[in-house]
Parts: structure tokens; sequence; C-alpha cells
């Protein structure tokens, strides 16, 4: 029965998706977060039913009816000297039952709240995470609407509208730190049909989804106690829903890329079982001017041309691809900028920043961006 | 190519395939037992470790509240101010279960989401906890808890709290989740529902906290008990932990002497069972060597045989010790439950290190006790072909080796610092020189009796002496097990009886009072104590009654750590209750209510060497006050110790009004019955008030006594079975070495019975010596176990006791074992036709 829930708990969680793989695996053991996400979406959450205009700013800020939900930052920067970092920071929402026991009690929610905070130093080839989950109530973390805010203790990421709309984020360990400005050089870009991306055939199997392609990113990290100035370019994703994957769905690699000639390109690999693609892996491109071309899974043609083995988890992971996309004219190699980007702990996954370089109708075409792993 | 020599070997094997299954067994049997003893402590350790864990994690430090409760806001200020901590908050409280047979059940409340967060706060995250009780009206148990609640699956439960009740769904520990313990009498729950419960709102009990080993660390507890409110404490979780565990060392000191003192009975018979193999067909190789076989080809054959055998036995010894293991367990368990809270042991935990560690024991030994015994038979090209092997060990090297063992033990044990492990190692060296001895004292034994038994009427006796007298040191050894069994087994019986003894005599001191009257056992301790509060008042001018007493008690921060402290309200003619064992009497009474004295029990003061006039910190409601020591009492009810006051003193520094438990003492001519329906009249019919005599007391503390002790008597008479198991393989060995000769005595016209007389007469004379040298060595042995193990361990001195009973039962047990062990030989041999054995020859 319990094999089951699994099935239907993935509901889209990026990171989580390898979470589903580790409860699955019978060598490794039982995992905290699993429990969080083994109930079958129970009838009373809202479920994304089809295409739908985004209201900005309201659409920044939480939708706690859905089941789940998450603000996800990532970015590559440049700091002093022309040292190279990528920084990740995501703010996911679970909403754990759909209806609200009465209580008297403040500890009494049905949200809770991880964050996931990585910093990685291209040139020393290190990578630093840390995770956080907390449940919103006294103050500990929290979600406001308007204007939209995320905390965690104190990490948090913040919408701010008064000259020009930004996201402020701020995010320290006991030795890393980030605190930058995010100001959206782009439109927000509704993926799929209007923002309604489809995950899997069925009613409701789909999540709203839109995306910051390109956001001018100015402030600071500390790395191991060093404050440095950084510039750079970030990628905001932000989805909510209450889906599920398709069975049989292993996992995915998702791909934000940012290329030097103004284009910006986002593209899911649902992988199955059966190691072919799955029919709702999807993308998107968005030109220089802000056009947007949606691509579907026949556009996309992917090939793994390395691998790497994790030391820490043993698993293998894809650790270069060939992306074309012949409608396009597009053909780009994908090489990650540290090999060992693997969160370790509760949830394993890779996620970090990786190097573009390659052919955009008939033009040479470079670029960086972030890529995730899942379901390895 | 198997080597024809092996061949040999092997057929030989074949043809007696018994003979290959009584070696087999023998090993298998010694590493049963050393496989089931510290399967059984192991799994007994990991699953009360993994209690502790479950719900303490791995927290290093824990912030508690004045009297109790913490306010949550507390909690979040402190979390924001440093957002790196890793802080779990906890409330527990009690609640009860509505219906037919209410039960109390400890609540244990926790955010199951940050825990899931900080993976090693908390262990019982990984159960999966969040999605079963996040938010939810449920609750996380013990599998046993929800049989006990008569339930299947996971039940509705009316949950009866200060919050009134509230439906709950209880969910037991998965099994996948076994790993995970949690205690019996236990509900964990999200704090929301916890508060709720326990109508605690905005109340926390403790936090937890997990603070880096480093310079770090220390800054960071700095930080957080500026920011501790008048009344919280920080409080090192570690120093407690290392506190409870030596509480649980000093019982698993005696878990481990038990399983050193088997494995080396294990040995000696493994040992035993390979030296007899190789022996009986010293015939064989000497004929082999006639023939022109080379030495090296038949040394190495009997040592591929030897190895074989051992690791067969290994492997069936392993599987048998599986089993016992799940018997023993049982044992353990309940007496950790008398002492700790009962946990379900499930299973017996080993490791295949474990698993390859005891097999290579089995082969390993195997292969030694047959070194000696393959070189001995390749040497025998010079031996008369028809010859038996000889004695091999002269008269003194026996000696001198038990006396170089004996000698060695000693000195360790004078000369090494005071460790529990050190004391076993001397006692094992001391043990395996008597066991050494034994080989020349049985035939030395045997030849004198051969000569002293000279009439003919006494021949079948005779004959059975002169076995002894020229035997291998096959049946040395045999007896040498039997003797360090019976030894070891005796030792810690009397040890057991010289500690019952005196525990029986202090609480005969101690219980002054008529009676004795307590709360339910499953009442929580703030409500027991506020009940028997409420009694007392009611008894205190009751006509039946001539006075009452009390005690309070409670785990107090102190300059030695937290530590248990009694408060006694004491008439004068109970004090002498107290036995003082430093410390003048009169001194003490006189000084015991108006000044800040307090006493130690003789393990508190042992453990912290602490000295009448030597001072303590204890943290009181006012502030750090001192105390000074002015005397040490016997006390065998904590081995950590107890401090204990006068309820006076106790009132000037501390605001309590509950009792832990009242003593009654009646007045004259006051007929028992008459007082027990006054208290329960008093009490209320179903409060659940016990009164228990004195006499009742005794016999239940006493009761309990004799549970903690149950396995040591199993284990004895294990070992005793085992090395018996022993002695009647090697019995039977020697019969099939001389099937030849009894034959012969058979055809020449001699009886069934008068065979049957020489075999038990050889076993009763084995058994009488292994008797004589295993009296004395088990008294010695409890003398050490009393005066130096205990002492270690426990901090507790006692009186020794031997009763004759033990000695008069051991000796009997093991000459009726001996003779028992001739049985099976006899009945073979009365079946045997001898025709056909001579034909065989």
């Amino acid at each position: 029965m319990r094999k089951r829930h699994f099935l239907g708990l993935m509901a889209l969680p990026p990171a989580l998706w390898a979470l589903h793989r580790l409860s699955a695996s019978r060598a490794a053991p039982s995992n905290p977060l699993q429990g969080l996400l083994a109930s079958e979406a129970e009838p009373g959450f809202s479920r994304v039913e089809g295409p739908e205009p985004f209201h900005f700013p309201e659409d920044h800020g939480p939708h706690p009816d859905y089941r789940h939900e998450w603000w996800y930052f990532t970015g590559n920067l440049v700091g002093p000297g022309d040292q190279a970092y990528g920084f990740q920071l995501t703010f996911f929402r679970f909403a754990i039952t759909a209806e609200s026991r009465h209580s008297d009690s403040r500890w009494n929610t049905r949200q809770a709240m991880l964050g996931h905070f990585a910093l990685t130093d291209v040139r020393a080839q290190r990578f630093h995470s840390e995770q956080r989950l907390e449940r919103p109530v006294l103050g500990l973390a929290g979600m406001d609407a308007f204007p939209a805010k995320l905390w965690i203790r104190d990490w948090h990421a913040r919408h701010v509208a008064q000259t020009r709309e930004a996201w402020e984020l701020e995010a320290t360990t006991a030795t890393h730190g980030l605190s930058l400005l995010l100001t959206p050089l782009k439109d927000w870009v509704g993926q799929g049909e209007q923002g309604y991306s489809r995950k899997g055939p069925g009613e409701g199997n789909a999540s709203r989804y839109y995306s910051g392609t390109r956001l001018a990113a100015k402030g600071k990290v500390m790395l191991a106690g060093t404050p440095l100035e950084v510039v750079g370019r970030a990628w905001l994703d932000r989805e909510w829903g209450t889906s599920a994957l398709a069975p049989g769905t292993r996992g995915w690699d998702w791909f934000g890329l940012q290329l030097d000639d103004g284009s910006d390109l986002m593209v899911y690999l649902l992988r199955q079982e059966n190691g072919r693609a799955s029919s709702f892996s999807a993308g998107s491109l968005v030109s220089g001017a802000g056009a947007v071309i949606p691509l579907v899974a026949q556009d996309l043609a992917i090939e793994v041309q390395d691998t790497w083995i994790s030391p820490h988890s043993g698993r293998r992971y894809p650790a270069r691809w060939r992306l074309r996309i012949a409608r396009r004219a597009l053909d780009l190699e994908i090489t990650p900028r540290v090999a060992d980007q693997e969160w370790q702990g509760l949830v394993r996954y890779w996620e970090g920043c990786v190097t573009v370089e390659g052919v955009s109708a008939g033009s040479p075409v470079k670029g960086l961006g972030y890529a995730e792993l899942t379901g390895y | 190519m198997i080597p024809p020599v092996w061949q040999i070997l092997f057929a030989y094997l074949r043809r007696r395939p018994w003979q290959a299954a009584l070696g087999v067994f023998g090993i298998a049997l010694g590493i049963a037992v050393v496989m089931a003893v510290q399967v059984a402590q192991k799994s007994a350790r990991h699953s009360f470790e993994e209690a502790e864990l479950t719900l303490a994690g791995t927290a290093t430090d824990r912030i508690l509240g004045a009297r109790g409760h913490l306010p949550e806001d507390f909690f979040a200020s402190l979390c924001l101010s440093e957002p790196v901590l890793q802080a779990s908050a906890v409330l527990t409280g009690h609640v009860r279960t509505a219906g037919l047979r209410p039960q109390w059940l400890r609540v244990h409340g926790i955010d199951p989401v940050s825990a899931a967060g900080r993976i090693n706060t908390t262990r019982t995250a990984g159960v999966g906890l969040p999605a079963l009780i996040f938010g939810q009206a449920a609750g996380v148990v013990a599998p046993g808890l929800i049989s006990s609640l008569g339930a299947v699956e996971t039940p509705e439960v009316m949950l009866d709290g200060p919050g009134g009740e509230i439906e709950v769904r209880l969910h037991a520990l998965r099994e996948a989740d076994a790993a995970l313990k949690l205690p019996e009498d236990l509900v964990v729950m999200d704090i929301a529902l916890a508060q709720d419960v326990l109508a605690a709102p905005g109340r926390l009990s403790h936090i937890d906290l997990v603070i880096p080993d480093d310079g770090n660390g220390a800054a960071l507890r700095k930080r957080i008990r500026k920011q501790l409110a008048a009344g919280m404490e920080l409080r090192d979780l570690r120093a407690d932990r290392v506190a409870r565990q030596g509480l649980g060392e000093a019982f698993e000191t005696n878990l481990t002497a038990l399983s050193l003192l088997s494995l080396m009975v294990g040995l000696f018979l493994v040992y035993n069972t390979a030296n007899f193999l190789v022996v009986q067909r010293s015939f064989l190789f000497t004929r082999l060597r006639a023939l022109g076989v080379r030495r090296r080809e038949i040394f190495s054959a009997i040592l591929v045989e030897s190895a074989i055998l051992g690791a067969l036995g290994g492997a069936i010894g392993i599987l048998l010790g599986l089993l016992l293991a799940r018997f023993l367990l049982g044992l353990i368990a309940g007496t950790v439950g008398d002492f700790y809270y009962s946990v379900a042991i499930t299973a017996p935990e080993t490791s295949w290190t474990q698993i390859a560690a005891l097999w290579s024991l089995a082969v390993i030994t195997s292969l030694v006790a047959a070194l000696p015994a393959a070189w001995r038979g390749t040497r025998g090209a010079r031996l008369a072909v028809r010859g038996i092997a000889p004695a091999s060990l002269s008269w003194h090297q026996p000696l001198l080796l038990a006396g170089a063992l004996m000698t060695s033990g000693l000195l360790i044990h004078r000369l090494a610092p005071p460790r529990l492990w050190i004391d076993f190692a001397a006692m094992g060296l001391v043990l395996v020189a008597v066991g050494v001895l034994m080989s020349p004292l049985l035939p030395a034994l045997g030849q004198v009796l051969a000569r002293v038994l000279r009439g003919p009427r006494w021949w079948p006796e005779r004959l059975g002496a002169a076995n002894l007298a020229r035997a291998d040191n096959r049946s040395g050894v045999a007896a040498a097990a039997l003797c360090l069994a019976a030894a070891v087994s005796l030792g810690m019986q009397l040890m057991t009886a010289s500690f019952r003894d005196s525990v029986d005599r202090w609480l005969g001191q101690l219980l002054r009072a008529d009676g004795y009257l307590s709360a339910p056992e499953s009442l929580p301790a703030p409500e027991a104590e506020a009940l028997l509060a409420s009694l007392r008042a009611r008894l205190r001018e009751h006509p039946l009654l001539s006075e009452t007493s009390s005690v309070l008690q409670r785990e107090r921060s102190s300059s030695l750590g937290r530590i248990p402290v009694t408060a006694y309200e004491l008439p004068e003619r109970a004090r002498s209750g107290f036995e003082l064992l430093a410390g003048n009497p009169v001194v003490v009474w006189q000084r015991w209510e108006g000044e800040d004295v307090f006493l130690a029990s003789e393990s508190l003061a042992r453990r912290h060497a602490l000295e009448p006039g030597d001072a303590i910190d204890l943290e009181t409601d006012t502030g750090t006050h001192s105390f000074t020591l002015a005397g040490i009492y016997r006390d065998y009810a904590s081995e950590r110790g107890t401090v204990a006051i006068s309820r006076a003193t106790s009132s000037r520094h501390w605001q309590e009004t509950g009792y832990s438990g009242i003593g009654i003492y009646l007045r004259a001519e006051v007929h028992w019955s008459e007082v027990n329906a006054a208290v329960q009249e008093l009490a209320g019919r179903d409060s659940g008030i016990r009164l228990r005599s004195r006499a009742e007391i005794r016999q239940l503390s006493l009761a309990i006594f004799d549970r903690t002790f149950a396995i040591t008597r199993v284990l004895g008479v294990l070992a005793l079975a085992v090395s018996l198991a022993g002695l009647a393989g090697a019995l039977l060995g020697q019969l099939l070495e001389r099937a030849r000769e009894y034959s012969m005595l058979r055809a020449l016209g001699c009886s069934r019975g008068d065979l049957a007389r020489v075999l038990l007469c050889q076993t009763l004379l084995t058994g009488l010596l292994a008797a004589l040298i295993a009296l004395p060595t088990g008294a010695a042995l409890s003398l050490f176990l009393v005066r130096v193990v205990n002492l270690h361990a426990f901090g507790w001195t006692m009186g020794l006791a031997f009763p004759p009973a033990l000695f008069i039962g051991m000796f009997v047990s093991m000459l009726a074992a001996a003779a028992l062990a001739s049985l099976y030989p006899a009945v073979r041999l009365g079946r045997a036709a001898p025709a056909q054995s001579l034909r065989e020859e």
C-alpha cells in the first residue's frame, strides 16, 4: 500500500524527487522526509486544472491551498579577480494535510517549510550546502502574501517593488552566506501553456509554473567567513500545485541556461524507468527580446556524454550533455563547473552550476546556467 | 585429488559418523554458549541505548525551565537569535486512556518537522513521523502498547488529560524502524496536540540542543546562558548520559563476566573434543607411520580434519547460540525493566563480524587443540603398534604451568590499576591455572585408589581407578572443564547469596515503619505526590496510628552532576534504620534537622570519594547552597548513590508539598486489617493507593533481586551442562578406544553390571576430584567477586555468606551429574556384541 503512495506523492518538488528514489531503495535508511510526503494528496487541496493568467505581484506570494510550492533561485556570480561562484536558495512549502485540526496551540499548522542553500566555489571546486526545515509558527519561519516574503529563521527571500521590482535574498550558515538583490531583466515567463505545466496524464496532474529567466544579481557572498562583492545572473523558478507524476517516472534532468546571445533556455526531461524521456518533457526558449517559444518533448534531443560517480553516495550522475533542438538550430554542450555538487544527507540530488558552449543558428554561442538531476 | 592419508582419515570418520558428530557437537555447544551471551548482551544494550536515543536523540544539552516549564516564546527567540542552533522543543506530560481499563501514558510532544531537518537531533524523526503525526490527532507508540490496549493496527483511543478527552489515532512504530525503540508507556505526538491534550498552550517542558564540541560550542553555550531567564538551566546531557552509562556498566559487567567464563568453559570443551579425535586414532597413525606414510602428511591431514570439524561445529554452534540468545534476552530485558523502563527487545542482534570472529575462534581452537596431539600422534613410529597413547605430559609440566598462570594472575591483580576487566583477566588466569592442575591430579588420584582398592570384590572399581591413572590428558581436560564450570557457578551463586543476605539484612534494618503507602505506579509523579500529601494530612491525627513518616525523591543538580536527593521525615525510632558506615551517629542526628547536612549512600561516597566533613553544592530554589556530609550509610537501593537529607532541611531550600512515599506506625494492639480498611476508606476505594506491610516490602524487594540474578543462575547451569556433556563425551571416547578391552572382559564372563561399575567409578572419581577442587575455588571466587568486582562495579560492600546448602548441593549435583555421564556409555557398552568388537580388531 505504502509503495503506491510514493508514486502518488511525488507531485513535483524537484529536490524531493531524489527523496522518492531514496525511499524506494531498500538499502537506504528510512527517510524522515519520505514520511512528510508519503500521504496521497487527500481531497480538499486545490488543483491546477487548466491555463489561467498569472496575477502579479500576488502570485509571487504563497498559495497555501495547493499541496506544494517552491521559490527556486539559482545563479552564476562573479567576484573579485573574476572568481566564479554558483548559488542556490530554495524555499519549499508543503501542506501536510488539507484541513487544519482545531487547536489552541500556536504550533498548530498544516504547513511545513524547507530551505536549501548552496554555494559553489568554482575555482576551489568546493560545494557548500545546508538545509533548514521548520514549521511556519512562532515567527520561526513563515510566508507573507503581499509583499511576498518567505523566511526560515534568518534566511529569507523578499519581493520588493518600490522603484523597481526585485527579490532580496539573504541566507547564512555558520561559515557561508549570501546577500543578493535580484532585478528581473525580462518579463516573467509562464511555462507550458500560460503557466499550465502538465506533469503527467490525468486531471490535475499539473502545476502552475513561471520563471524569471534572467535576473541581474548584485550583492555579497560569504565564503568560509570571507565576504566578497559579487555580480551575476540569476534564475527564478516558481511552481505550485497538487500534482502527481505518472507511474514509472524515474526522475528528471532540468536545465536553466542563459546564453550570451541574450536568449534563455529551460528544458526538463522526465526520465522513465525504461530509460526513455516521457512525452510530458518540455521546455521553453526565451529570446533576448523576451519572445517565448514553448518546446515539447519531440523538439528535444539530449545525449549524455560523460558520467560522474559520487564518492559520497556511489550514485552515477550524468556529467556532460549534448542538447540539440533542431527546430531552433541549437546544438549545445553542457558541462558542470564543479563535478561534486551533490546534496548530502536528508535529500540526495545533484544541483549545480554549468557552462554551455555550442552553436545557435550557425553562430557560436556560450553561456552559464544551472542543472538539476534527480532520481539517480 | 585428495591425498590418500586424508582419505583414510575421512573414511575412519565416515565409518564412525557419530564420533565425528560428537566432536562437532562439543564444539557447537561451547560456541553456542559464548554466542548466546554475547548476542543477548549486545541486543539488550542496543535496545536500551536506542530507547534513550529515540527520545533524547543526539542532543548534547538541554534547557530546563523553572518548575519544569518553559515559555514557547523563549524557544522562538532563542532560535531566531541563534539561527544556526539545532534546537528541539519538547513538551512532556501524562494522560490516561479513557475506557474500561484506564492506563497512564507518558506524552512526548515534539516538532517532527524541525526534527526531521536535523536528522540526528531526535531519532524519532526517522520513523517517518511527520506524515504520521504532523498536524494530526495522532501519536506513535511501541507496538507492544497497542497490543496491551487490546487493539490491532491503528486504534483510535480517547486520551484523557488535563485538556479533556481527545480522540487520538495511535500508530505502532513500524517494523521497518525496529531499530528505533520507544518505551512501552510512551506516546510520541505533535507538540501542538501535546499542548492541547495537556492543556498547556504556550508551554514547553524542555529544549534539546545539539551543540558542537569545539570552541564555537563553548562560546555558543555562553551566549545561550546569557539569554536564560531566572530559574532556567542549561544542562550538559552528556554528563547525565555518562552517569547513566555507568549505571548500565555495572549491570553489563556482570554479563561480561559470565560471557568470559562461559567462553572459557566453551574453549575447554572445544579443545577437549579436538584433542579427543586425534588421541583416539593414535593407533591408526602409528600404523600409518609404520606403513611408511610421512609424518608431515599425517600431520597436515589431522590439522585439515580439525579445521573442518571446527568449522562445522562453529557453524552449528552459531545457530544454536542464536536460539539460546532469544531465551537469555527475555531474562535480561526483565531485569532492566525492573530498574529502568520496559522496552520490547525484538530480536537478537548479531553482526557478520561477530559471527566470523566466533567461527574463526571455533576453527582456531580446534587447530590449537589438535596441534599437540597431532605432533604426538605423528611421532609414534617408536611406539608399540598396539599400545595405548601414553600420558604425554610429565608431572611437573602442568604444575609449572599452573603455578605460572596463578602467579601472573595474582601479580596482575596486585600491580595493575583497579579496572574491572583487569580484575576479570586476573580471575581468568587463576581459574585456568586451577583447570590445568586437574590433568596431573586425576591420574594421581586414580593411581592411589587403584592401590587402595585391593579386595577381589572391588575389581571393577580398581579397574576404573586404573583407567584414570593411565588416562591421557583428555580426561584431565574434561575434568578441568567440569571443575571450572562448577567453580564458576558456585562462585556466582555464593556471591549472589552473600549479596541477597546483605540486602535482606539491610532491608530488615531499614524498614522501621509498620506499613508503607504508595500511589499506583502508573500515576505520574506529580499526581502521585499530591495524592499522598492529601492522604497524609488526613492520616496524621488518625486514632489507629501513632506516627507517620515520609520520603520525597528528587533528581537535583549538584556539584557532582544530577544526583538523586531523598528528603526523609523520620520519627526518632526510625533513625536506626540508617546503618552508618562512617560518621558519629550522635552528632549526625543532632545536626540532621537543624543544619544543612546530608548523608551519602555508600556508593555515592565511594564514587565521588566523599568523607564526612566534605561539602557539596546543590541547586536550590534560592540558588546554590553548600551542604556538609555528616555520615555515610549503607544502601543497596541505587548503584548511582543517593543524598539523604531531612525534610526540614529540604523545606528550608525547596518548596515541596508532596511525598513519594509514606510510612505509618501503628498504635499498640491495633490490628493490621483495621488499619488497612481505614486507609482504603480514607484514600477512596479507587485511588489505587496501596498499603504494604514491612514484610511485604521486604518480600517484594527480594523478588526483584532474585529476578535480577536469574540470568546468573541460568548461565551457571548452562556452563555446568556444557561441561557435563564434555565429560560424557570424553568417557564415550575412552570406551571406543578400549572397545576391544571391554569386549575381552565381557568375553571372559564379566557381567554388564561389572562393566557399568567400572565406568561409574571412573566418572564418579572424576566428579569427586572436580568437586573437591571446585568447592574451595568457588568459595575463593565468590570472595573475589564480592570484595573486588562488586566493589569496583557498584561501590557496595557486603557481608560474605557461605550457606552450606549451596556447597552440599553443588557437591551432590556434581557427583550425580558425573554418574549420569556414565549412564549412556554404560548402556552402549552393555549392548555391544563382544564377539563383533573383537573380530573388528
